[in-house]
């Protein structure tokens, strides 16, 4: 079934970086963009999760502010935790995005992502809404919560449809850090990793 | 008609034969002096219902008062709306409809404030928080950002619905925190309550956590009322407006109940049960009276000239009052009390020495014309003696500083001239025109007496003896008998604004009993709050610097996470709830009813019940239904939403002007407003917040505690002061006429021995001074005074049965004047006015106590007299 439909989704990739391109500089829908079109292109390939995650891991490196998410994610207390465990975590947390991706969009149903707007209330903040139109029609509305700087837009939030991605880890990740410290977050963040890798 | 007085006569019983020749026209002079004094009353008596208007203007704490209130004009008078609901959203929403309306009554509301709907605390509330709240509101936001997230785009029953059903189908991807058993147990019980015809509402401030309590909630709005000063209930209008827009609004008797309290209706309550109750205990105490007087005089001839005399002197006393000073304060106006108190007894000396003279010989009107000129000659020097010594005690209280004291005291004074007057006319022109007869009194005869007659004079020794260890035993109690000047312990406790009142201030929360520190311009005021914070009795301060606070750099930086956690969705809704259409209700029903059928959730059963019955609601039951679950939304996520899109700090500039100018005076001077730690109405706190706040502050201060603790110690000096004078007026003026020093001591025995005795019976039942009950001392005094007096005098003047002077119509008249006083105040102690009932008791107690000094150990004093009778 994939195969078959190759061409207009090979017609997309040629066409939306150009898109792209065509601007001095990427525009807040440039990550967003290259997420989009790279998970089209591994549900659309025959590539095993390793090849996905392969795929994914350097471009999430790219396009997510870590940082600013873990910042979000621990409040006051990120900036108690010693250096190599901040950066662990980073490792981990872009680890479990890109194996997320890798797992959940694995195949592909007719599934379709299509801009609706981009907000840009301030210089360096942005929303992108996408809304993805899944194989049986049901739509989905995805905001993408932009942070710009003289280095380009990176992601800090996805909400799909309402719900935080970034609140739903906090919650988990709060009570861990009450427990374990920020060790045990990142253990569990891998133990998550190894179950999207082994399913 | 009778035999004429010799010339050679004294001058008092040609005045009698005079007033008992013309009956008619004295009584007629009489009636028409009341008629000018009724007349005067209904021009000029004013009630000044204003503690603080009894005390000296010159006093320190008076002119910080004014200076504050010139300053900060919002300060004045006020009156607290008070709105309690089951939610905090529905308290809320219910403070909201009120003050649209309020906005709308410029003709009995001066200004209103509601700090929780006001647009600069909506918008700048977060920046008013501690950062650790913020912190922990972060905590719980981000909890329920999955629930949140889909209600902003979707504020509907069936967006919940739909939401609900998703949740227990997906149970293990919500947050391990998230008690989705809670929520739906809640669904089921507003829709439940919503089917019974409650007023039900979903509380998300509950649900979200964070308030600490699940309880019922409460908003205060602060109102100044247009007050009608003309009208001795000032505030009727603005109260029956209130009223009326309370019941219009559903809130006298829902579930949110809506309440007025602060010091307008405190005091109009209060002013309306004294007018409404007088009236009713009028009309009980001459019941009683009329009782007592009936059993001591025994005809009821004597009774109605005793009634009308009273009755008269009362008129002409109010008349003098309306004259001389144009209105009453909270002490001045219980003249009244002391003039039934003291005056009765003139009446009843008179008449019962009258019937005693009649007993002798009763042969008809002859007789009876005898008898009262008789009776006056005899007891002129005691009556003038009383008269003399009770109102020079009562103009000794003029000079005082507390003018509720000075007033009580020069009215006072001049109705013991008044009824001196009245029992020389009045009472003899009565008694020529009605004539009474002797009836069923007799002259006890020889062997006759009752043992207490009998016993004090028997066992002098041992009565002398009880008397000294008595009083011995009482002085050390006396310097522990206090001032309450806290005027709710006055009041009624059941009143609406009563127990309003004690509510707020036991949750410490009301600022109604606050202390207000006027920091002049040049004044460091940060350093003075500062000082006052680290006062233990002193919860906090608020002044204009506690809205700009520190740190709003790291509050704006969390509330930008905050953004960044929740999504802009969450954030740009205004919470308000959607349109609902039937069928997507019912769908959405359909679906939560299907995902509920295959949970084994407790909670399910009861919201499968509340369900069923949503599918056959009416259009309007289902906007009933969307307005109970998600209409609460708009009060808790709008405002917290509207508080996170704010951008910029606060600083002074941007202060709204209504805020700066309840902070900021005109002359640039700022106030400090200081909210006690603790209880203020357990016994002590607040008279130790005064004290520490006055200690650091000096005498820029006022408020509630201050203003109470000065008035209670200028009360407390005033009538020590006043007391002083008056005992020693009394005791020259005893010691000027009497000229015997044993005399005057005796005079003064039942005084002191009762006085003590009366006060260490308060100590000893738990009873304090306050402003309704303070004026039964002077009532005792005279009422001591005075029985000393008509003991010695009859001692004196011999004639007494088996020599002892308790078998004379003397002793009965102080007996039946003690009754009827007490029979008249004494069923105070009943009344719901609790200083009102305190007044009572204290006369009940002390009354007793100086009937028995006077008839127990004055006659153990005085001894028996061997030579008449």
């Amino acid at each position: 079934m994939l195969r078959s439909r190759l061409l207009i989704p090979a017609l997309l990739l040629a066409i939306l970086p150009l898109e792209a391109w065509t601007e001095e500089t990427p525009g807040p829908s440039a990550p967003v963009d290259r997420l989009e079109q790279a998970l089209l292109a591994n549900m659309q390939s025959d590539r095993d999760f390793d090849a996905r995650y392969a795929e994914l891991r350097p471009l999430v490196q790219d396009i997510m502010a870590v940082e600013r998410m873990a910042r979000y994610l621990f409040g006051r207390d990120w900036r108690t935790f010693e250096a190599g465990q901040r950066d662990r975590f980073a490792e981990v947390f872009l680890d479990l995005s890109a194996a997320t991706y890798a797992r959940q969009f694995d195949r592909y149903g007719g599934e379709r992502f299509d801009p609706v707007e981009v907000q840009q209330p301030a210089d360096d903040r942005a929303v992108v809404k996408r809304m993805l139109t899944t194989g049986s029609g049901r739509k989905v509305p995805f905001d993408y919560l932009m942070t710009g700087s003289d280095d380009g837009w990176q992601i800090v939030t996805i909400i799909a449809d309402g719900v935080s991605d970034l609140a739903l880890k906090r919650s988990q990740y709060q009570k861990i850090v009450d427990e374990d410290g920020l060790a045990g977050v990142i253990r569990h963040i891998e133990q998550q990793v190894a179950k999207q890798r082994g399913d | 008609m009778t035999e004429t007085e010799p010339a050679s006569s004294p001058p008092v019983a040609r005045w009698l034969q005079f007033v008992t020749r013309h009956p008619w026209p004295v009584l007629a002079l009489a009636l028409v002096l009341a008629g000018l004094a009724l007349a005067t009353i209904q021009a000029r008596l004013g009630v000044d219902s204003d503690p603080l208007a009894m005390l000296a203007e010159d006093l320190p704490f008076r002119q910080t008062d004014t200076r504050i209130k010139q300053q900060f004009p919002t300060l004045d008078e006020n009156l607290l709306i008070v709105i309690d609901a089951p939610t905090p959203e529905q308290a809320w929403l219910a403070a909201r409809a009120v003050t649209r309306r309020l906005a709308d009554m410029p003709e009995v509301i001066e200004h209103y404030s509601w700090p929780s709907g006001d647009a600069f605390f909506l918008d700048h509330g977060l920046l008013l928080q501690p950062t650790a709240r913020l912190e922990a509101l972060t905590d719980r936001l981000a909890d329920a950002q999955a629930l949140l997230g889909r209600l902003a785009s979707d504020t509907t029953a069936a967006g919940l619905f739909e939401l609900l059903a998703q949740m227990l189908e997906q149970r293990e991807q919500l947050p391990e925190d998230f008690d989705l058993d809670s929520l739906l147990d809640q669904v089921g019980h507003v829709l439940e309550q919503q089917r019974a015809g409650g007023q039900a509402m979903l509380s998300w401030q509950h649900l979200l956590g964070g308030t600490g309590d699940d309880g019922p909630a409460r908003e205060v709005i602060v109102v100044n009322p247009v007050l009608d000063h003309g009208r001795v209930l000032a505030a009727r209008a603005v109260m029956e407006d209130l009223q009326a827009l309370r019941a219009e609004l559903g809130f006298d008797q829902g579930p949110v109940r809506m309440r007025l309290t602060g010091s307008t209706p405190l005091r109009f309550e209060e002013m309306r049960s004294v007018i409404d109750g007088a009236a009713l205990t009028g009309l009980l105490a001459l019941i009683v009276v009329s009782g007592v007087m009936l059993a001591g005089l025994r005809s009821p001839l004597l009774c109605l000239v005793a009634l009308i005399n009273l009755a008269l002197g009362l008129v002409l006393t109010a008349g003098f009052a309306a004259l001389a000073i144009g209105r009453v304060n909270m002490i001045s106006v219980s003249f009244v009390v002391l003039y039934i108190g003291l005056g009765v007894n003139y009446a009843v000396h008179y008449l019962l020495r009258y019937r005693e003279l009649l007993t002798t010989a009763d042969g008809g009107t002859t007789d009876r014309l005898r008898a009262i000129h008789a009776a006056g000659r005899f007891l002129l020097r005691a009556l003038v003696l009383s008269a003399a010594t009770t109102a020079l005690g009562f103009f000794a209280f003029v000079p005082t500083a507390f003018a509720g004291i000075a007033e009580l005291g020069l009215i006072a004074g001049f109705a013991m001239l008044v009824t001196l007057a009245l029992s020389y006319s009045v009472l003899p022109a009565l008694l020529a025109i009605l004539q009474p007869g002797a009836g069923r009194f007799h002259r006890p005869s020889p062997g006759a007496l009752q043992p207490w007659q009998r016993w004090p004079l028997q066992h002098r020794r041992i009565t002398l003896l009880v008397g000294a260890a008595l009083l011995l035993a009482a002085a050390p109690l006396l310097p522990r008998v206090g001032f309450d000047s806290d005027p709710l312990g006055l009041r009624d406790p059941d009143s609406e604004s009563v127990t309003t009142i004690r509510e707020l201030l036991a949750n410490g929360a009301a600022g109604y009993r606050n202390i207000q520190v006027l920091v002049g311009p040049d004044q460091d005021a940060a350093a003075l709050a500062d000082r006052i914070k680290a006062l233990p009795e002193v919860e906090r301060t608020v002044w204009l610097a506690t809205f700009v606070p520190a740190g709003q750099d790291d509050k704006l930086l969390l509330i930008e996470d905050l953004g960044w956690l929740l999504g802009p969705e969450i954030i740009a809704s205004d919470w308000t709830p959607d349109a609902l259409e039937p069928a997507r209700l019912e769908r959405a029903t359909a679906a939560l009813m299907d995902a509920l059928a295959s949970t084994s959730q407790p909670s399910a059963n009861r919201l499968m019940d509340a369900l069923e019955t949503l599918r056959s609601a009416s259009d309007g039951d289902i906007e009933a239904v969307n307005q109970a679950l998600v209409g609460g939304l708009e009060v808790t996520l709008g405002r917290l939403a509207r508080g996170l899109r704010i951008g910029d700090a606060i600083t002074h500039e941007r202060l709204p002007p209504a805020l700066l100018a309840q902070w900021l005076g005109a002359d640039g001077s700022r106030l400090l407003q200081v909210f006690p730690a603790g209880n203020v109405l357990a016994p002590g706190v607040q008279d130790a917040f005064a004290a520490a706040v006055t200690a650091v502050a000096g005498d820029t201060v006022s408020g509630g505690p201050i203003i109470q603790r000065a008035a209670g110690q200028a009360i407390t000096d005033a009538f020590a002061q006043a007391l002083a004078w008056a005992i020693a007026g009394i005791t020259l003026v005893l010691v000027l006429v009497l000229r015997r020093t044993v005399e005057v001591a005796m005079v003064l025995a039942p005084l002191a021995l009762g006085g003590v005795l009366t006060l260490a019976a308060m100590q000893l039942a738990g009873l304090q001074f306050n402003f309704a009950n303070v004026v039964a001392l002077p009532l005792l005094l005279g009422v001591a005074v005075d029985n000393g007096i008509h003991l010695v005098e009859r001692h004196r003047a011999g004639l007494l049965p088996e020599g002892n002077v308790l078998a004379t119509a003397t002793a009965r008249a102080i007996v039946v004047g003690a009754l009827i006083t007490a029979g008249g105040f004494g069923n105070l102690a009943f009344s719901p006015h609790t200083g009102t009932a305190s007044l009572g008791l204290i006369l009940a107690i002390g009354l007793s106590l100086m009937v028995i000094a006077t008839l127990v150990f004055l006659p153990a004093l005085l001894g028996y007299r061997r030579d008449t009778a």
